[in-house]
């Protein structure tokens, strides 16, 4: 797994979706071993004093994801391998095989230098942690 | 039912020529988004899916194969049946959701799914065998030995001793005739 990020003003709470677009022009930028792209679901949350997005993105490897963060936009994209034998009979077939590539704008309240990424069954796991500047404090009051 | 909705998050263009947001109808696309929003960020079903995960199925050989990408699922969360003619996969997974987390966004909205197959041929059950890794599903079903093809041997008709050895077949009887 690969986490680089830029050194620009990372990142923050608004989350919008940038990519709707699919892959087939994708894999001709990146010359990938299948044919179309994928977007992955994903899930979002705030955990206070970071956010954490988790992406479904099964069949794939820790070593074949790709996370980088340029110009406050994440990207993820993960490699899969083509995993069917030539000389099948397909009986029936819903879904497609491919990379999958995801892009996500973040916030300024994120330091994307800090960002940490764990793979598991099947699941990315991103942690984004906020900039401590950022945090609400909590400021004691004392009786005078 | 598993509801895929995620492909854009206003159901209104900015770009609509002549509406502006500021107008009483940019005011009702607003509505309409916000309310689009909050359906859209809420998971849609608690009951067990029935028609997510997509399914693959092949046949390999002497094998069915079925496979089904299943993320965030465990081993222990799965569980495959398999008759004569039918496959079952059945999961249910722990919520996901990290601890005092407010959720912005859930598109992976299902924890519980049930789907079953009609296979095209008898497998045998007892030799069925299941992987998962990364999140797939993968369930290999050898077809029964009955219902295997089985290599027919082609007799010579050319030279006579095959041709007397086939005395009861039609065919030999119709030739012997011509």
């Amino acid at each position: 797994m690969i986490i680089m990020a830029d050194n620009g003003n990372g990142c923050c709470s608004a989350i919008e979706q940038r990519d709707n677009v699919t892959a087939i022009q994708n894999t001709q930028s990146h010359g990938k071993t299948s044919d179309v792209t994928y977007r992955p679901p994903l899930d979002l949350y705030d955990l206070g004093d970071r956010y954490e997005i988790q992406f479904d993105v099964p069949g794939t490897t820790a070593e074949a994801i790709e996370v980088t963060v340029h110009d406050q936009v994440l990207t993820v994209e993960a490699r899969v391998q083509a995993r069917y034998p030539g000389n099948i009979t397909p009986l029936l077939g819903e879904y497609g095989v491919g990379d999958f590539r995801r892009q996500v704008r973040l916030g300024e309240d994120i330091d994307s230098q800090s960002l940490s990424a764990i793979y598991t069954d099947g699941v990315l796991t991103l942690s984004l942690p906020k900039r401590a500047e950022r945090q609400p404090r909590r400021i004691e009051v004392r009786a005078g | 039912m598993f509801v895929r909705r995620w492909h854009m998050l206003s159901i209104f263009p900015n770009t609509i020529p002549g509406l502006s947001r500021n107008s009483v109808f940019g005011q009702i696309a607003r509505d309409m988004d916000r309310l689009f929003e909050s359906v859209a960020t809420r998971p849609m079903v608690d009951s067990a899916s029935r028609t997510w995960p997509g399914m693959n199925v092949w046949r390999d050989g002497d094998d069915i194969v079925a496979e089904a990408e299943i993320p965030g699922f465990r081993m222990e969360d799965i569980e495959v049946l398999a008759t004569e003619h039918m496959l079952t996969i059945r999961g249910q997974r722990r919520s996901s959701t990290p601890e005092n987390a407010t959720a912005l966004r859930i598109e992976r909205s299902v924890s519980r799914f049930e789907r079953s197959l009609h296979l095209p041929v008898e497998i045998d059950p007892d030799r069925v065998r299941a992987t998962l890794a990364d999140g797939v599903l993968r369930v290999t079903l050898p077809v029964a030995e009955a219902a295997r093809p089985r290599r027919v041997q082609i007799q010579s008709l050319a030279s006579t001793p095959a041709r007397e050895a086939l005395p009861t077949s039609p065919v030999s009887q119709a030739e012997a005739t011509a």
